[in-house]
């Protein structure tokens, strides 16, 4: 039995769909990421989740409550539906001390002071933050305000938790920290995350589930690991890590690379839906492709245009035809000069149709 | 490469030429007439004598000209306070029909003159010949006036009416750059609306409403125009115009003066203790509630509300800046004041008069007229040299500019208009007392503040990388300040110049005290003529004040607008 | 070849604040030398005082064989007359000037006549891609196109040294990525030297001819190519600074080096020289790892998908360790380890260090 659901959930801005006919279901306990470029629609879905937005059509569930249905003029307001939430500039309150800003909350639900003492204090043992308990969060700095805020939205026991590109201010190590952090936390509250983000590694580190949207449309909605090898389509291909498209055309029954005088090798399989297609991409990652030899079955001939030493990684631009791939190997594999011939192997390409996106 | 060797840091170069003569413009023009005052305050033929300035204090008419301008600016400020707080919480966090036009509307007080706008008032409210008081009389056989603006109560009304949109300004700025997050994760906390204005919104805007509220603090207690409008009749002075009173009845004798300096270092002291109390507000205060993806945010939804508090908003519109414009237009119109407002009795004699042929009227416009422009072009120009030298060089002697800088701040005009003639009439060689230039001079002390803010605003944005740019695309220091920098300050001199050609066109209260019968200008005349019993003169010359104005503003806006793209 | 610029002995500090001590620098004509270094340690400065926005409280600049400023004789040139093009962090392009504006300035104040000032700007503008965008100001256009803007600018009166000042750390990722390559092509074409400053190992290592790593107190660690830089770090602050780093405690036990306080033996040649601790450097690409087999026996601590690889944290005797494999070599070779996984570890590469200055650097 899921625990949330979206049931064709659609927002319109006066003409424009923000979001459309979005269904989403999550179990008890899942981390739920929304991925996609700005303008996708995944912060006015978490908006919509917190209630700060109404709905155009559709149902927001939680468990058994039924907290936004327009159909039915049924709306909760967002002080109502025990939520937490993170935001990405922090919003923490600076008039207020970082004790204060965390028994806030727990002040509204009229608890008893030694509960709301307890639980205040819980709640900033388990962010790191007993020790800044009376200092303004002014003093803090970016990684400690988020930690309030977090400590805030956990003091409460939330149903779900919505975070809101909550690492998106901090420095990158300190990302990654408070990614560590989150995750150890929603392991002991065993509360549903909902997160919205840009960045796909943070989706794919944290998430239980991914969803990736564009324009208002969800694109795939699967585990980080599906997402990532059996990506939906060319948009979800292109928007989880570094990609290369490469243009192969029809001569006779042999495909070529756009520009080469040489046919794709035996061993690279068209599939059979690219048939008929007059100009289609074969797609790739920078670190799905090998450098080999005349001798491999799947050796594609080109010539390195451009070779970076990056420390762990060297990056190279390979021309093929007169197409340009991205190939990056491990500082220890051997690969050639610039300049030079060579030729390269795709271990997991991908086809899609040159006009998809 | 083209070898020339500069030697740096080697004595007296261009920087300091320039610091050096900052100094002497501030010193001169500001410090030099401040300290004048204290000096004849505390020193009497030439030793030091606090007995005779706590005498001079605990005199009953001095002692109560103090207590008037504390009660009077204390009941101003705090109606401005809560009037100006609550219409930029109307504008910014409700669903209030026509939000962004009711903000504008909001703004017009802060161009209607508060002396203009006590004259109409006492033309419809004093208590014996009012418009609405003789209305009200007729309409149902009272024999006593219902109000009587000549009062604590009238003055501070009136006050408000003209000054609330310093708060409404601060207030609204802070409101609008909050970030909505901070009042969105309070409601996900499970905060309802109502509270979060309460524990959320309005203490974290608290700095923004302390500040305008000080500002209007400041304003009021040196103010002039509206307490010699409504409170001398009934005897009601303030430090202003008790020190106008005083040295205008005795012709500028030794004991006025003396008196005059006394009143205005307890000016200058409250002044600087609002500007430091401001300050301290808005550093601690200062909070980081700036930032995020924006959204729209919250509304409360006014529903049943909404349109009534919408009237309320225009009535009050209406009552304070639409009645009071309108009345002196009519009774600019009239022959003689007390006539019924009636078509009949309306014509535009009394403005071709004054414009053309009242010799008292037109030399007041050219004067003001003149006097602004001049005022304006001279300390815009020394407005941006010193504020380059504040905010862009390094030199050594700089921290004396900053002090300096901070000082036309904090002078209320009043104790400008006293200290300028101490210091120009004569005593120290130069006398310009009863010539136009004495006011002109006293423009630009007072109005230095305005050319500073705004050209060191400008001066801000001009990031120090721009200027090295050019001179490392081989640019001298003087071609890269011709080709980057004074291109990008031009809109910030721009606003510095109307910023006081406005202002400086209605000016009363410095003029009031170095006018001579020859160099009236537009505020002096409004005033006088008022108080020589010519109130149709007086109306009408008002009536073309606030076209000059209303024209200005336009074009300023249209400027600011043009130089925003 | 030939030095084009050289510090000697160059002194700096603003009040107590010693940024400089004594440093001295030489850069070659025609390289692209990249001095790298974590925030606020000084390398701005250096570069304002190349560039002639500061001058040296003590020691010697010269550039181009010229004085340009000498702390002993006072001798001190211009920043205008020293012949450099300069790029800035914030782009510093001039808000009130067109695109052709900008790039035609530097030319307007050398007076060359204008037909030539046309055709060269022109020209520029084609070579940094700002072709059809000549008349739009600099509001109009995007972070990278004024970065744009701005290399065009400080090339386009033939410079003998162009100096970039983290020119792009204000631009995103993606492009943040492109236009070092733009650059690096650049000083190709032009055969220009470029000083580069930055905090940014990736792209110092992907532009550079040497690097130059200052650490924070304004010292120079090491000058190097960037592949003796990575592969030869000349100590753990170079070490470390140049990318992920594990450091793993050692012990002598019975006249073997095992890892922390247990009994494993490190599968690598032992240290030599004097320190009273060791520790053992090696980056995550170093690692070998095996669900069988030879070496150090650890345990998956925390296992993490990021897309393009697997991030595990491996505990062994008490110490951690990270280590990233490539996702489709992870599938394809049973290399997928779940929280709580054994497996073996091997090293391709190892360092030792003194572990003094583990504590220095960790301090930072």
């Amino acid at each position: 039995m899921s625990y949330i659901r979206l049931v064709n959930v659609t927002k319109k801005f006066g003409d424009v769909t923000a979001v459309n006919n979005l269904n989403v279901e999550l179990g008890k306990g899942e981390c739920f990421s929304m991925l996609g470029p700005s303008g996708c629609g995944k912060t006015t879905t978490l908006r919509m989740v917190a209630g700060f937005e109404d709905l155009s059509d559709g149902e927001v569930w939680v468990g058994d409550r039924l907290l936004s249905c327009p159909r039915k003029n049924h709306y909760t307001p967002p002080e109502d539906r025990n939520f937490g939430m993170v935001f990405q500039a922090f919003a923490v309150w600076p008039h207020m001390s970082v004790y204060e800003n965390v028994a806030f909350p727990l002040r509204l639900r009229k608890l008893p002071p030694a509960e709301i003492d307890k639980r205040t204090k819980d709640a900033l043992q388990a962010t790191n933050l007993t020790k800044a308990a009376n200092d303004s969060p002014a003093d803090l700095s970016g990684g400690g305000k988020q930690r309030v805020a977090l400590a805030r939205a956990l003091a409460i026991n939330p149903d779900v938790m919505l975070l809101d590109e909550p690492l998106s201010s901090l420095d990158p190590h300190l990302r990654e920290e408070m990614r560590f952090e989150l995750h150890d936390l929603q392991k002991k509250y065993g509360f549903n995350i909902i997160y919205v983000t840009h960045d796909q590694s943070e989706a794919m580190a944290l998430s239980d589930k991914i969803l990736v949207m564009k324009l208002g449309v969800m694109q795939q909605i699967d585990t980080p690991l599906n997402i990532y090898n059996n990506p939906a389509n060319k948009f979800v291909f292109s928007f989880i890590g570094v990609s290369s498209f490469t243009d192969v055309e029809w001569r006779g029954t042999q495909a070529y690379v756009k520009g080469s005088n040489s046919p794709l090798p035996s061993g690279i399989i068209v599939p059979d839906r690219m048939k008929g297609e007059e100009v289609f991409n074969l797609a790739s990652r920078p670190s799905t492709i090998k450098f080999t030899t005349a001798s491999d079955e799947m050796g594609v001939p080109g010539q390195v245009i451009r070779k970076a030493f990056l420390g762990e990684i060297v990056d190279y631009l390979v021309r093929v035809g007169d197409q340009d791939i991205r190939v990056q190997i491990g500082r220890r594999e051997p690969g050639p000069e610039a300049g030079e011939g060579c030729y390269i192997k795709f271990l997991r390409p991908f086809w899609y149709k040159a006009n998809e996106d | 490469m083209a070898k020339g060797t500069i030697k740096q840091d080697s004595g007296f170069g261009v920087a300091q030429l320039i610091l050096l003569v900052s100094i002497l413009v501030l010193v001169i023009f500001v410090a030099w007439p401040v300290l004048l005052i204290l000096f004849n305050a505390f020193f009497v033929d030439g030793s030091f004598n606090y007995r005779d300035f706590y005498a001079v204090l605990t005199e009953p008419e001095t002692f109560q000209a103090l207590k008037n301008s504390l009660i009077i600016a204390s009941m101003t400020t705090i109606g401005s306070t809560i009037v100006g707080t609550f219409f930029a919480w109307l504008v910014t966090r409700t669903d209030l029909p026509y939000k962004t036009f009711m903000k504008s509307l909001f703004l017009v007080p802060f161009m209607l003159p508060s002396f203009i706008g006590a004259l109409a008032w006492k033309m419809l409210l004093s208590p014996n010949s009012g418009y609405i008081n003789k209305f009200l009389m007729d309409m149902f056989n009272l024999q006593e006036p219902v109000f009587n603006i000549y009062t604590y109560m009238g003055i501070s009304a009136v006050e408000v009416m003209y000054l609330f949109p310093f708060v409404f300004i601060q207030v609204c700025g802070a409101l609008e750059r909050m970030d909505p997050t901070l009042e969105e994760s309070a409601r996900i906390s499970g905060a309802g609306l109502f509270t979060i204005t309460r524990k959320i919104t309005i203490p974290l805007v608290m700095p923004s409403i302390m500040s305008g509220a000080l500002l209007i603090m400041l304003y009021s207690m040196a103010h002039f125009g509206t307490v010699a409008m409504l409170g001398i009749e009934q005897g009601i002075y303030n430090v202003p115009t008790l020190i106008y009173e005083k040295i205008h009845q005795s012709g500028g004798s030794f004991e006025s003066i003396r008196t005059g300096t006394v009143l205005a270092t307890v000016l200058v002291v409250s002044a600087a203790c609002i500007i430091w109390a401001n300050q301290k507000v808005l550093s601690r205060g200062h909070y980081q509630i700036i930032g995020g993806k924006s959204f729209r945010p919250m509304e409360l939804k006014l529903r049943g509300l909404r349109w009534p508090l919408l009237i309320f908003c225009l009535a009050y519109i209406g009552f304070t800046i639409v009645l009071p414009t309108v009345v002196i237009f009519l009774v600019g119109g009239v022959s003689t004041y007390g006539l019924p407002l009636t078509w009949e009795n309306l014509s535009l004699d009394n403005y071709k008069y004054i414009l053309f042929e009242y010799d008292v009227t037109r030399d007041a416009i050219f004067n003001s007229v003149a006097l602004g422009l001049a005022a304006a072009l001279i300390t815009m120009f020394a407005g941006v040299i010193i504020s380059y030298v504040i905010v862009k060089m390094k030199v050594r002697g700089k921290g004396i500019l900053e002090f300096l800088g901070m000082l036309p701040f904090s002078v209320p005009g009043s104790v400008i208009a006293l200290g300028v003639i101490l210091a120009w009439s004569g005593q120290f060689g130069i006398n310009l007392y009863n010539t136009v230039w004495i006011i002109l001079v006293a423009y630009i002390a007072r109005y230095m503040a305005f050319s500073l803010k705004a050209n060191s605003a400008a001066l801000e944005q001009v990031h120090d990388s721009l200027m090295e740019a050019s001179r490392s695309c081989g640019a001298t220091m003087w071609q890269s300040l011709k080709d980057i920098v004074i291109p990008l300050v031009r809109p910030g001199m721009i606003s510095a110049f109307f910023l006081i050609f406005l202002p400086a066109l209605r000016e009363l209260t410095v003029s009031i005290m170095l006018y001579a019968p020859t160099t009236r200008t537009i505020g002096v005349a409004i005033y006088t003529l008022n108080e020589d019993g010519e109130t149709v003169m007086s109306t009408a010359l008002a009536g073309i004040a606030l076209i000059l104005i209303v024209v200005g503003q336009t074009l300023i806006n249209h400027f600011t607008k043009k130089a925003g793209e | 070849m030939e030095d084009i610029i050289k510090v000697e002995g160059v002194c700096k500090a603003y009040g107590d604040h010693k940024v400089h001590e004594k440093l001295d620098l030489n850069i070659k004509k025609g390289e692209c030398f990249t001095l790298l270094g974590p925030s606020g340690c000084g390398k701005t400065v250096l570069i304002r005082l190349i560039a002639g926005h500061e001058t040296p409280d003590e020691g010697k600049i010269i550039i181009d064989n010229t004085v340009v400023a000498d702390s002993a004789t006072g001798e001190y040139i211009v920043p205008e007359r020293r012949g450099l093009g300069i790029v800035f962090q914030d782009y510093a392009v001039w808000p009130h000037m067109t695109v052709t504006e900008n790039v035609a300035y530097p030319l307007k104040m050398e007076k060359r006549p204008k037909a030539e000032i046309d055709q060269l700007v022109q020209r520029m503008i084609e070579i940094v891609g700002m072709k059809g965008l000549e008349k739009r100001l600099p509001s109009e256009l995007s972070g990278g196109q004024q970065q744009r803007v701005a290399l065009a600018r400080a090339l386009v009166a033939d410079p003998s040294v162009m100096l970039l000042d983290e020119p792009l750390s204000n631009l995103d990722a993606n492009l943040r990525e492109e236009m070092r390559f733009e650059i690096k092509a650049l000083q190709r074409q032009f055969g220009i030297t470029v000083m580069y400053v930055t905090h940014d190992q990736e792209v110092a290592l992907a532009i550079s001819d040497r690097i130059g790593i200052m650490d924070a107190e304004g010292k120079l660690r090491q000058i190097g190519t960037p592949y003796e830089i990575f592969e030869r770090p000349a100590d753990l602050f170079v070490f470390k600074f140049m990318g992920i780093a594990n450091f793993l405690k050692a012990n002598k036990n019975a006249g073997k080096w095992c890892v922390g306080t247990g009994s494993q033996e490190i599968p690598w040649e032992g240290p030599t020289g004097n320190a009273a601790e060791w520790v053992c450097g090696f980056r995550p690409s170093d690692v070998a790892i095996n669900r069988e087999g030879q070496g150090l026996k650890g345990v998956v601590k925390r296992s993490n998908f990021l897309g393009n690889t697997m991030d595990y944290l491996i505990e062994i005797d008490g110490e951690q360790l990270r280590t990233e494999v490539e996702t489709h070599e992870a599938i394809t070779q049973n290399l997928m380890f779940k929280e709580g996984d054994e497996l073996f570890i091997t090293f391709r590469a190892l360092h030792w260090f003194d572990a003094a200055q583990l504590k220095e650097v960790e301090e930072f």
